[in-house]
């Protein structure tokens, strides 16, 4: 059974008083363990599929099954099994709270010493970091927190949104082989977001091309790479070859 | 540069409650008794003269400064404490619902604080606690303003959201996020508030709805000074002075608070 399914779903949104079509016909589920990237460019709609699997957004049309259930009836267990990071780690740390307030907000309890050592040894962060505020880090170190956060509390599924597009080329290599680690240790799914083919290629195992609100290619990365069967990502690809 | 600020302004506001204490125990002579030598100029023993009654200006100036301090303080947290949970209720409840405390603020913002005080003036009498309510009341909405808006800016940004996806309640979020990240700003809505506050008492006094008769307020003395304007002049500049010093004190001092306790300007370590 897939851990996360998105059925036929569509999400409208109002712009300047109209209904606006930002995703349909969506189909994608996720199982544990699925390690797969959402790409295409700004505007396509992937934040909008992956706020859906959340549930952050609810659809206009279709359906979010969580464990075959609708969301409405195991929004709570969906809560406690997913994760986020986002792009910006400025914006996802509370600049008021310390790392290890921060760090703690998803066990809905204070982190032990323990917990806290091993969570923030496990992303490559010094635990005496704890005690810092987020303006007190690097970005790395930032988004390596955010990343903490979302391990703590044991997640099945982990929702990456461009976690590394804010992050300077040194230290966007660190966090990826921070996320590809943990990913493989903990043995959780995946979801990541992004416009950069690359890393998709080396974190996941299955790619899903959004084009225009519309899921137009999904498939192993291996597969989609080699034999892109839509024009679209025959351009992905060749942009990125040609760079 | 920062700091500067925040002393400059603790400086002035610590001298003015230092002589409001020193006011409330002890004064070189009686506030509120008439003297021998009506409009002495400053010197010995009346250090900053007498007025039209003889009675020792500095006598009174101490005493007008409890009376602003309590007045200030009741009416601003009074304020504080019904506006700002309005203010983030109406950010954080569902539109509908939030529209309602936002609505109320605006019509309440119609009624200046002048208004308000003769309106409970006319139903209570003139008195400290009628300068109380209507300061008070008129500057709920400001802070409810202030609240609301800081609060939409904090609950759009993705740590709240981060908070919602790990299932914290609303009511937890707007004490752990929101509270912590709106309330530079109302405690510089609370210092502005203070210095309109202590200028709003001074007009009412001057216009005769705010305390008592017997009660020295610099509102007051502004008003008595009126009559001698041209005679002798400096009867009206220690009131006015004074509320000078209590109104800047208050503003530098909320804007030293706001750079102290915001972390993202402090320096780092």
């Amino acid at each position: 059974m897939s851990l996360i399914e998105i059925r036929d779903g569509e999400v409208t949104y109002r712009r300047r008083g109209k209904p606006f079509v930002a995703v349909s016909d969506v189909n994608l589920a996720i199982s544990p363990g699925d390690r797969v990237g959402i790409v295409g460019r700004s505007g396509s709609g992937k934040t909008t599929i992956a706020r859906m699997l959340l549930g952050l957004v609810a659809p206009s049309r279709g359906e979010v099954l969580f464990r075959g259930a609708p969301l409405s009836e195991a929004r709570d267990e969906l809560r406690r099994s997913v994760s986020l990071v986002y792009q910006d780690p400025n914006a996802s740390l509370d600049p008021r709270m310390r790392v290890g307030a921060i760090i703690s907000e998803p066990l809905h309890r204070q982190a032990t010493d323990d917990e806290l050592r091993s969570v923030l040894g496990a992303v490559g962060l010094d635990p005496a970091l704890a005690r810092r505020f987020p303006h007190q880090l690097s970005g790395g170190q930032r988004q390596r927190v955010a990343i903490a956060r979302g391990l703590v509390a044991d997640p099945e599924l982990l929702v990456a949104d461009e976690p590394v597009s804010a992050l300077d080329v040194l230290v966007r290599a660190q966090v990826l082989r921070v996320l590809r680690d943990e990913v493989a240790t903990r043995k959780l799914a995946l979801v990541m977001i992004s416009h950069d083919l690359v890393i998709v290629r080396q974190l996941c195992t299955r790619v899903v091309v959004v084009d225009q609100g519309r899921i137009v290619e999904d498939g192993d990365v291996a597969q989609v790479f080699e034999n892109p069967s839509h024009p679209y990502t025959r351009q992905l690809i060749d942009a990125t070859l040609t760079l | 540069m920062k700091r500067s600020s925040l002393w400059a302004g603790a400086a002035l506001v610590g001298f003015v409650v230092l002589v409001a204490i020193v006011g409330f125990f002890w004064t070189p002579f009686s506030p509120t008794s008439n003297g021998p030598t009506p409009l002495a100029a400053p010197g010995w023993p009346h250090l900053l003269g007498t007025d039209a009654f003889g009675t020792d200006v500095l006598s009174r100036l101490m005493a007008g400064a409890k009376v602003v301090l309590l007045v200030g303080v009741l009416s601003v947290l009074g304020a504080a404490v019904v506006g700002v949970p309005l203010g983030m209720a109406a950010a954080m409840l569902p539109r509908w619902a939030g529209e309602i405390p936002a609505r109320l603020a605006d019509i309440l913002y119609g009624f200046p604080a002048l208004l308000l005080a003769i309106l409970f003036a006319a139903a209570l009498g003139g008195s400290t606690w009628t300068a109380v309510m209507a300061i008070g009341i008129a500057t709920v909405p400001a802070f409810v303003r202030v609240a609301r808006a800081a609060t939409l800016q904090v609950v759009s940004q993705p740590f709240v959201e981060a908070a919602e996806l790990a299932g914290v309640s609303r009511f937890v979020i707007a004490g752990r996020h929101v509270w912590p990240n709106i309330a530079p700003l109302v405690w510089v809505q609370a210092s502005v508030s203070f210095g309109i506050a202590i200028l709003s008492e001074a007009g009412l006094s001057y216009l005769g709805l705010g305390s008592g008769p017997d009660a020295p307020t610099w509102g007051r003395m502004l008003r008595e000074a009126q009559d001698h304007l041209f005679s002798t002049p400096i009867l009206a500049l220690w009131p006015g002075l004074a509320v000078a010093i209590a109104t800047l004190g208050f503003n530098l001092l909320g804007d030293g608070l706001r750079d102290v306790l915001d972390p993202r300007l402090r320096e780092r370590p």
